[in-house]
């Protein structure tokens, strides 16, 4: 406000639109504002000497592909890390897969009962009513659906993937998917396309345990108690997580709009130190 | 660019070599302007310590903004290497490195641009932190006001306040430069340092991590 003399930027919205010109990278016209020019020099493309560590980063990334083996202390911070992640994944499973059953068992009821009370669980009013609007009381379409539903709960697939454009996070639940099972169902499992390419990233079927554990170690210890741990995630969580797995049938579309934001939120909040906002942060974080 | 960086980071993650050179090119200039700011000629050994953490827990990076994940790992590099130095670097740039790049041969060649990389990164580092850190985030690192927020722990609206400021006292910088001496903006562009330049390093180098939102 000191500076009103001069010229400058007004107002925010103004230098949102210079601090976003220079982000995109546009370059200015001759005649632009000086500060225009400014910001489009300090974004200028890489000049070489900034690359000169370049072979250096690269040796750090062999090493690290060659010695993935974690230090203690980062497996803590890891598994603080994804924990987040984790604790969303879990919930979406739970949720879905009680959401199915309490469908389930709530069209099983329908025939003879128009409204159902649906007493079960929380989880079940999001999943029916996210469910029903296809055919609230039909018949063929109510039992389609808990089906489906079913069967994402259990099958590893569509929930493993956040929803990322990326593969590596979907390899990631994968790898929580393949962790959770029992050693006999996981040779079995590998064996279905759905973990083909869990079997083509690890580089052979013998090597996914590895690969996996280096993934998510943080799901190594406590592969055969999930579902017990899940149950309290499911209460607090099942509303909106039944309502976005509940489509899940339709496309794995619709959990990642749910699990983006989480993922997201949690990869930046976490990795910062810890002091973030993350309140408000994570609701702005939804519009965007 | 967006889609492009996220193809690459999965590439990476899966062992692909050319996708991580890929990233460092893409991100490494960004980061090292950004870091310049905050560490000033220490700069390139926080950057490369940022990209021994960064190739590290690449596997375990769980989706969403990449800039903004890189860009945090480097901010706590250079907090931790700030923690370790007990004081902030006097100059964040050689005032010589200043009046040299007045006759930048860069400077030159492109015919609209008036002002050099490093003078333009020199200018914005005499800002206070707070101002420089969001004008970097915003301009150079290329996040938007909620993602740089949370780099920061700020709330967005508080970036686009600070970015806001910082460009107001910039543009205030560019001005007073240009009417002194408009061939020499370079040059001008030390004097103001002493102003801003004094009051920041003591007391914003532990007030820039603790969140404020």
């Amino acid at each position: 406000m000191r500076f009103r003399r001069s010229g400058g930027p007004a107002h925010r919205a103004e230098s949102e639109g210079l601090l976003d010109a220079a982000r995109g990278g546009q370059p200015p016209t001759a005649e632009a504002d000086p500060l225009a020019h400014l910001l489009a020099a300090a974004a200028a493309p890489a000049e070489p000497g900034e690359l000169s560590g370049e072979e250096q980063a690269l040796a750090a990334f062999r090493a690290a592909r060659a010695a993935p083996v974690p230090a203690t202390a980062r497996v803590a911070r890891r598994w603080g890390r994804l924990r987040v992640g984790a604790a969303a994944w879990l919930a979406g499973l739970a949720a879905t897969a009680t959401a199915g059953v309490a469908f389930a068992a709530v069209s099983l009821d329908r025939p003879d009962e128009p409204a159902p009370p649906a007493p079960t669980t929380p989880g079940s009013t999001g999943g029916e009513s996210a469910a029903s609007p296809t055919g609230s009381g039909d018949d063929p379409t109510a039992t389609g659906t808990p089906g489906a539903a079913s069967t994402t709960g259990t099958g590893p697939t569509p929930t493993g993937g956040p929803g990322q454009p990326a593969g590596a996070g979907e390899l990631a639940g994968h790898c929580r998917a393949y962790l959770a099972k029992s050693p006999r169902q996981r040779a079995r499992a590998l064996e279905t396309p759905g973990f083909a390419d869990l079997v083509t990233a690890a580089g052979g079927a013998d090597r996914v345990e590895d690969y996996c554990l280096r993934l998510v170690p943080d799901r190594a210890p406590k592969s055969s108690p999930a579902a017990p741990a899940t149950s309290p995630a499911a209460r607090t969580t099942s509303p909106e997580a039944a309502r976005a797995t509940t489509p899940a049938p339709a496309s794995d579309k619709a959990p990642a709009s749910d699990k983006a934001p989480a993922s997201d939120k949690s990869s930046t909040g976490r990795a910062d130190t810890g002091k973030s906002g993350n309140g408000p942060a994570g609701a702005a974080n939804v519009d965007r | 660019m967006t889609g492009e960086l996220s193809e690459a980071v999965a590439a990476a993650q899966a062992g692909d070599e050319e996708a991580f050179r890929f990233l460092y090119r893409s991100l490494q200039p960004g980061l090292l302007r950004y870091l310049t700011a905050l560490v000033g000629a220490d700069a390139e050994d926080v950057a490369s310590e940022a990209w021994l953490q960064i190739s590290r827990d690449l596997p375990g990076f769980a989706g969403g903004e990449f800039r903004a994940w890189t860009v945090t790992i480097a901010r706590n590099r250079a907090m931790d290497h700030l923690r370790r130095q007990r004081r902030r670097p006097s100059l964040p740039v050689p005032v010589q490195a200043l009046s040299e790049l007045a006759g930048d041969a860069d400077t030159a060649e492109r015919a609209g641009e008036t002002i050099g990389t490093e003078s333009a990164l020199a200018l914005i580092a005499t800002l206070p932190q707070r101002e420089a850190e969001a004008v970097l985030l915003r301009a150079v690192i290329g996040l938007d006001a909620e993602t740089a927020g949370r780099v920061l722990g700020r709330r967005a609206g508080a970036v686009r306040t600070a970015a806001h400021r910082g460009l107001r006292r910039l543009a205030a910088l560019l001005e007073r430069s240009d009417v002194r001496q408009p061939s020499g903006r370079a040059e001008q562009a030390t004097p103001p340092r002493p102003r801003t330049g004094r009051g920041r390093p003591a007391p914003s180098a532990p007030k820039a991590e603790p969140a404020d939102g």
